[in-house]
C-alpha cells in the first residue's frame, strides 16, 4: 500500500495539489487574519511618534515629533510638538488644524465629501484596522514570526490621484506607517510607547467636542 | 339668380379641389408630419424679445439639458447602493443611452467634480489661480504668517494630492482646485459617483439620450427600459430607491397624457355628435353630411398648422378635438332650417346665408383673440381653431345646397321642444322679474368679490406630480442649479465679460454665506479673468521675503525663490477644456463684438431672495426670472383679453344693431348674464381666473350670441330651438370633455366654457320675443 503510494508519483502530486489549493486561494485572506490576530485591538490608543517627511525634489528630510491619540467613535488627535506646535483633529465630519490657539485650517465634510473618505482611511491606518483598508485597497505583504508588513495600493483610480501607497509594519503594535502621495512625497511615521485604554479621559473627550 | 348659382358652383369646385389637394398632401406626407408632432414643453413658452441673448441662453440650456437623464439609486448602505447602481447600469447597457461620467471615465469628465479635473491642465497657470478665501487671507497675512503656513503644509503628515510642495508651498493652487469641486456633491467611490445625504447613500448614473427628448419613439423605448429596470431593482434590492430626472421623462408622460386626452375628447365628441344628429334628424344623409363638414374642417386645420409651424404641439390637437362640437353647429343650423320645410333648397340657403356668416364670425373672432398672445402654443391653437371652423363652414356653404335632401322629416321631439319652449320662463317687465334679477345681481356681485386671478406658468404644464417630485428631489440631492432664474451678462469682450461675472460673484458671496442661496455656477469660476489672475500674482509678490526664508530653511536652490513669469490662462485656452459646466454657461460671441454668458444659482428658495437678486443688475448684467416673466406675461395677456372681451361686449351690439335694431338687447342680455354668473360661480368655487378662462368667456360670448341669432332668425321656431339645443349640447360635450384634461389651462378653458355655454343656452330662450311683439 505504502509502496504503491510512492510508486505512483502522479497521484501524489494531485494529492499535494489538492491539499495546497485552499492555502493558495486564501493566502491573502489569511494574511489579513494573521495581522489582525497579532495586533492589539483597543478602543483608545495613545502614544508618541516621530515623523519624517521626504518631499519630492527636496533633499532635506523634515523631522517632527509629537503625541497622538486614536479613539474609536471619536477620531484622531495628532499633536505636533517639535519643531512647532500644531494640532490636527480628524473627526467624522471635519478636519481641523490649529496651532494650539487659533484655527489654521478647517475642512468640512458637508462642503467637501472627500474629507469623510480621507478621514476614514487615516483612522483605519492609525488604528490598524487593516480589514477596513482592504475594502478600498489592494494589498500584499507577509507575516513572519512576530513581524508583519502590509502594503496597500488604492483600487479606485481617483483615490490613486491622492494616495499612491500605504505601508504598515509592526508586531503587537503598529511600528511604522509610510504614506506616499501622488506627488511623490513620502511620510514615514514611527510609533513609540503605545498604551491602550478602554475609554477616553474626561479631558480628552472635551478635546473632541 | 343664374349668375349666383354659377359663381357658387365655381366656388364649390374650387373648394373641393383644395380639399382634395389637402387630403392628398396630408396622406402622402403623413410620416413627415406625424414626426413633427411633439409635446415640447418649451414650445408653449413665449420668446422673450427684450433679451436677444436670452433666446440663445434658453437654447443652450435646453440643448444640453434636454438630452440628459439622471438616475439616482439610493440605499441605507453604501455598498448596496453601489451594487444596485451596477445592476441598473448593466440592465441599461444595451440601450441607446450613453453614460457620462460614472464608471465610464470620471477623471476626464467635469460632471464628476472639479477635484477630479486634470490638475495638470491648470498647473502652468497656478500663480494666478486663488480661491476667494485665500485672496482674503493674503490681504492681511504677514510674511511670518505666510512662512508658518508653508511650513505647516510641508510638515503636515496627511498632505494628499498630486501637486508637490515645491510647486505650491502656500497651498493656494490646491485650495483653488478644491473650490472647483464645489460644483457637485458627487464623489467617485468604488467606481461609482456617490454622495451621502440624510443617512442614505446615493449613486448617480448620468446618461445622454441618443436623440431628441421629444422623439416619441425614443420616449417609448426609454420608458419601457426604465420601467423594466425599476422592477428588477425592486426585486433584487427592495431597500433601494430609484429617482429619475430628465426632460424626456416629462415629455414621455405629456405625450402619453395628451394622446389619451385627444382620443377621449375626439372620440367622445364624435360619438356624441353622431348619436344626437342621428337621433334627432333620423337621416343617414345628415350623418354623412356632418362627417363631410367635420372632415373638411380637420383637413384645413391640419394643413394650416403643418404648413405654418415647424413643430405641432400635441396640446393643439387636444384642443382641436374639442372643436368638433363647435364645427358641427353649422351643419345643424342648416338641417334645422330644412326640417319640414318645402321651400326650394336654394331659396332657403340664400335666406340663411347672412345668419350663417354671422355665426361664423363670432367664434372665429373669439379664437383669433388667442392668436394675439405671444405664446406660440396658443397661436397654434388659434390658427387650428379658426381654420377648422372655417373649413367646416365652407363645406356647409359650398356643398350642402347640392347634397341636402329636399326636406328632412320633422322629428316628433321637435313638437315636444316647442311645447317646452312655451313653458320656458320668459322675461317680462314685471316686479317679480326685477326682483329675481336683483337676487341674481346680488349673487353675481357676491361671487365676483371672491374672484381671484392666477397667472402661474404651471397652468400650461400638466406635469405628472410623481415625476415632478422625483425631478425636484434629484435636483436637490445633486445640488443642480435651476435654469429658471439666472443672471444674463453681456460685454464687449470675453475678458470684460469674465470681469463682470467676477464682480457679480463678489456680490453673491454674502448671500451664500448667509445661507440665502447654496451657491452659483459661472464660467469665471473655472476661467478667471486675466485681470483677476494678474491681481492674484501681484498679491503674491509680498510673499517674496517668506519664500526666501523658506528656501534657506528647506535648503532649496536659490532660484526657487526668484519670481518666474508663468503664462496667464487665456479664455481661448480655458474654454478649450472639455468642461461641460463652464462651456454650457458661456454663450460666447453672440453678435460681432458682443459676448454673453450666464450665471446660474443653486438653492434659490425664497421670493425675497429673488427680489434682492433682481437688484444686482447693472451695466451688462440683467436678472432673468423666467417663471415670473412668463407669469407677468400671462397676467398682461389676461388683462388684454379681458379688455378685448369688454370691447367685444360693446362693439358686437353696435355691429348687430343694423340687423336687429332695438331687439339687439335680447341677443346680449342672456350672454352677459351667463358670463357674469359663470365668473360668480368661479368665485364661489374658488376657481381662479386665468388667461384661458377669459378666452372661454370670449367663446361663450360668441356662441351665446350665435344661439340668440339662431333663435331670432326664425322667431323662436321649435326647430330652431332644437338646433340651438343640439348645437349647445354638442359644444358642451366637447368642452365638458376638455374640462377633463390634465393641463390646468385647458381644464380652465373647458370648465369656464361649459359653464358659460350652458348658462347662455338656458338663458337665451328667457329673452325670446313674446308672441305679441314679433316683428
Amino acid at each position: 500500500m505504502k509502496n504503491s503510494f510512492i510508486a505512483v508519483p502522479g497521484r501524489r502530486a494531485v494529492l499535494l495539489l489538492l491539499l495546497a489549493l485552499p492555502a493558495l486561494c486564501c493566502a491573502a485572506e489569511n494574511l489579513l487574519e494573521e495581522v489582525r490576530s497579532r495586533l492589539t485591538s483597543s478602543p483608545v490608543i495613545r502614544g508618541e511618534f516621530q515623523q519624517t517627511r521626504k518631499l519630492a525634489q527636496i533633499k532635506k528630510p523634515l523631522v517632527s515629533h509629537g503625541r497622538f491619540l486614536v479613539a474609536r467613535n471619536y477620531g484622531v488627535l495628532w499633536e505636533n510638538t517639535r519643531p512647532f506646535t500644531q494640532i490636527t483633529r480628524l473627526t467624522h465630519g471635519e478636519i481641523l488644524q490649529t496651532d494650539g490657539k487659533k484655527t489654521l485650517m478647517k475642512l468640512d465634510a458637508s462642503k467637501e465629501p472627500v474629507v469623510k473618505i480621507v478621514n476614514g482611511i487615516l483612522f483605519s491606518v492609525l488604528s490598524g484596522d487593516v480589514a477596513a483598508l482592504a475594502q478600498t485597497f489592494d494589498y500584499h505583504g507577509k507575516a513572519e514570526g512576530k513581524n508583519w508588513q502590509l502594503e496597500f495600493t488604492p483600487r479606485d483610480k481617483n483615490l490613486a490621484q491622492m494616495i499612491r501607497a500605504l505601508r504598515l509594519a509592526g508586531e503587537r503594535d503598529i511600528a511604522s506607517v509610510e504614506m506616499e502621495n501622488a506627488a511623490g512625497d513620502v511620510t514615514r511615521i514611527e510609533f513609540r510607547a503605545q498604551t491602550y485604554a478602554r475609554e477616553l479621559s474626561a479631558d480628552e473627550q472635551k478635546r473632541f467636542e | 339668380m343664374e349668375s349666383h348659382v354659377r359663381r357658387h358652383r365655381l366656388l364649390a369646385c374650387f373648394w373641393l379641389l383644395l380639399l382634395l389637394l389637402a387630403a392628398l398632401f396630408l396622406f402622402f406626407e403623413r410620416a413627415a408630419w406625424s414626426a413633427r408632432v411633439d409635446a415640447d414643453l418649451l414650445a408653449l413658452l413665449p420668446e422673450d424679445e427684450r433679451h436677444p441673448a436670452l433666446k440663445m441662453a434658453q437654447k443652450a440650456i435646453s440643448a444640453q439639458g434636454e438630452r440628459q437623464l439622471a438616475l439616482l439609486v439610493s440605499a441605507p448602505d453604501a455598498s448596496r447602493a453601489r451594487q444596485a447602481a451596477r445592476m441598473l447600469r448593466a440592465s441599461l447597457a444595451d440601450s441607446a443611452l450613453t453614460e457620462q461620467g460614472g464608471a465610464a471615465g470620471i477623471a476626464d469628465d467635469a460632471a464628476a467634480g472639479g477635484a477630479w479635473l486634470p490638475a495638470d491642465f491648470y498647473f502652468p497657470y497656478r500663480q494666478g489661480l486663488m480661491s476667494a478665501a485665500d485672496r482674503e487671507w493674503l490681504l492681511f497675512a504677514t510674511p511670518e504668517e505666510a512662512r508658518e503656513r508653508a511650513l505647516a503644509l510641508a510638515y503636515a503628515p496627511f498632505a494628499s494630492g498630486s501637486v508637490s510642495w515645491l510647486d505650491d508651498p502656500f497651498g493656494f493652487f490646491g485650495n483653488w482646485l478644491q473650490s472647483l469641486a464645489e460644483a457637485t456633491p458627487l464623489r467617485p467611490s468604488g467606481g461609482e459617483l456617490m454622495l451621502e445625504r440624510d443617512g442614505r447613500f446615493h449613486a448617480a448614473l448620468l446618461y445622454a439620450l441618443p436623440g431628441s427628448a421629444f422623439d416619441a419613439q425614443l420616449q417609448e423605448a426609454l420608458m419601457a427600459r426604465l420601467d423594466a429596470a425599476r422592477q428588477m431593482l425592486q426585486q433584487e434590492f427592495p431597500e433601494a430607491r430609484l429617482l429619475r430626472a430628465g426632460v424626456a421623462l416629462h415629455a414621455a408622460a405629456a405625450t402619453r397624457q395628451a394622446r389619451e386626452e385627444m382620443r377621449l375628447i375626439g372620440m367622445g365628441s364624435l360619438l356624441a355628435c353622431f348619436l344626437l344628429v342621428g337621433l334627432v334628424f333620423q337621416s343617414a344623409r345628415a350623418l354623412k353630411l356632418v362627417l363631410l363638414s367635420l372632415v373638411s374642417g380637420a383637413l384645413v386645420a391640419f394643413l394650416a398648422v403643418f404648413s405654418l409651424f415647424a413643430r405641432v404641439h400635441l396640446l393643439t390637437l387636444v384642443f382641436g378635438a374639442s372643436l368638433i362640437g363647435v364645427a358641427v353647429d353649422y351643419a345643424i343650423l342648416v338641417f334645422a332650417q330644412h326640417l319640414g320645410n318645402t321651400e326650394p333648397v336654394w331659396e332657403r340657403f340664400r335666406r340663411l346665408l347672412p345668419t350663417l356668416c354671422m355665426v361664423l364670425l363670432a367664434p372665429a373672432l373669439a379664437y383669433l383673440a388667442l392668436a394675439l398672445t405671444p405664446f406660440p402654443g396658443l397661436k397654434q391653437m388659434a390658427i387650428f381653431a379658426v381654420c377648422g371652423i372655417f373649413g367646416a363652414w365652407m363645406s356647409v356653404v359650398c356643398f350642402y345646397p347640392y347634397l341636402l335632401p329636399q326636406t328632412l322629416p320633422l322629428p316628433r321631439n321637435a313638437h315636444w321642444m316647442g311645447r317646452l319652449l312655451d313653458h320656458w320662463p320668459r322675461w317680462q317687465n314685471s316686479g317679480k322679474a326685477w326682483g329675481l334679477m336683483f337676487v341674481l345681481a346680488v349673487f353675481i356681485l357676491g361671487g365676483l368679490l371672491q374672484l381671484r386671478a392666477n397667472d402661474d406658468i404651471r397652468s400650461l404644464f400638466a406635469g405628472d406630480p410623481g415625476l415632478m417630485a422625483e425631478q425636484g428631489e434629484v435636483l436637490r440631492v445633486l445640488q443642480l442649479p435651476s435654469p429658471a432664474q439666472m443672471f444674463l451678462l453681456s460685454a464687449e469682450s470675453a475678458e470684460q465679460l469674465l470681469q463682470r461675472e467676477e464682480n457679480l460673484i463678489e456680490q453673491l458671496r454674502p448671500l451664500v454665506a448667509a445661507g440665502k442661496i447654496d451657491g452659483f455656477e459661472a464660467t469665471s469660476r473655472w476661467l478667471p479673468s486675466q485681470a483677476r489672475q494678474k491681481e492674484n500674482r501681484a498679491g503674491q509678490e509680498k510673499l517674496a521675503a517668506s519664500r526666501k526664508a523658506l528656501a534657506r530653511e528647506m535648503e532649496l536652490a536659490k532660484d526657487w525663490a526668484e519670481k518666474t513669469d508663468a503664462p496667464l490662462l487665456t479664455p481661448e485656452a480655458g474654454l478649450s477644456l472639455p468642461m461641460r459646466q463652464a462651456a454650457a454657461l458661456w454663450l460666447g460671441e453672440t453678435h460681432p463684438g458682443k459676448y454673453a454668458s450666464m450665471v446660474l444659482l443653486k438653492g434659490l428658495r425664497e421670493k425675497e431672495t429673488a427680489a434682492a437678486l433682481a437688484q444686482f443688475t447693472g451695466e451688462g448684467i440683467s436678472w432673468i426670472d423666467q417663471t415670473r416673466d412668463i407669469s407677468d406675461l400671462m397676467q398682461r395677456y389676461r388683462r388684454l383679453l379681458t379688455q378685448t372681451l369688454l370691447a367685444a361686449c360693446l362693439l358686437l351690439p353696435l355691429l348687430l344693431y343694423p340687423f336687429f335694431r332695438r331687439e339687439v338687447w335680447r341677443l346680449f342680455a342672456p350672454v352677459l348674464l351667463a358670463g357674469l354668473t359663470t365668473l360668480a360661480v368661479m368665485g364661489y368655487l374658488d376657481v381662479p381666473v386665468q388667461m384661458l378662462s377669459i378666452l372661454a368667456l370670449l367663446l361663450t360670448l360668441g356662441m351665446g350670441v350665435d344661439y340668440a341669432i339662431f333663435l331670432a332668425a326664425r322667431q323662436t321656431h321649435a326647430h330652431t330651438l332644437l338646433a340651438t339645443t343640439l348645437a349647445a349640447t354638442l359644444t358642451l360635450a366637447s368642452f365638458g370633455l376638455l374640462a377633463l384634461s390634465a393641463t390646468p389651462a385647458l381644464r380652465a378653458l373647458g370648465l369656464t366654457a361649459t359653464l358659460g355655454v350652458t348658462l347662455s343656452w338656458l338663458l337665451t330662450p328667457v329673452f325670446r320675443r313674446g308672441a305679441g311683439n314679433q316683428r
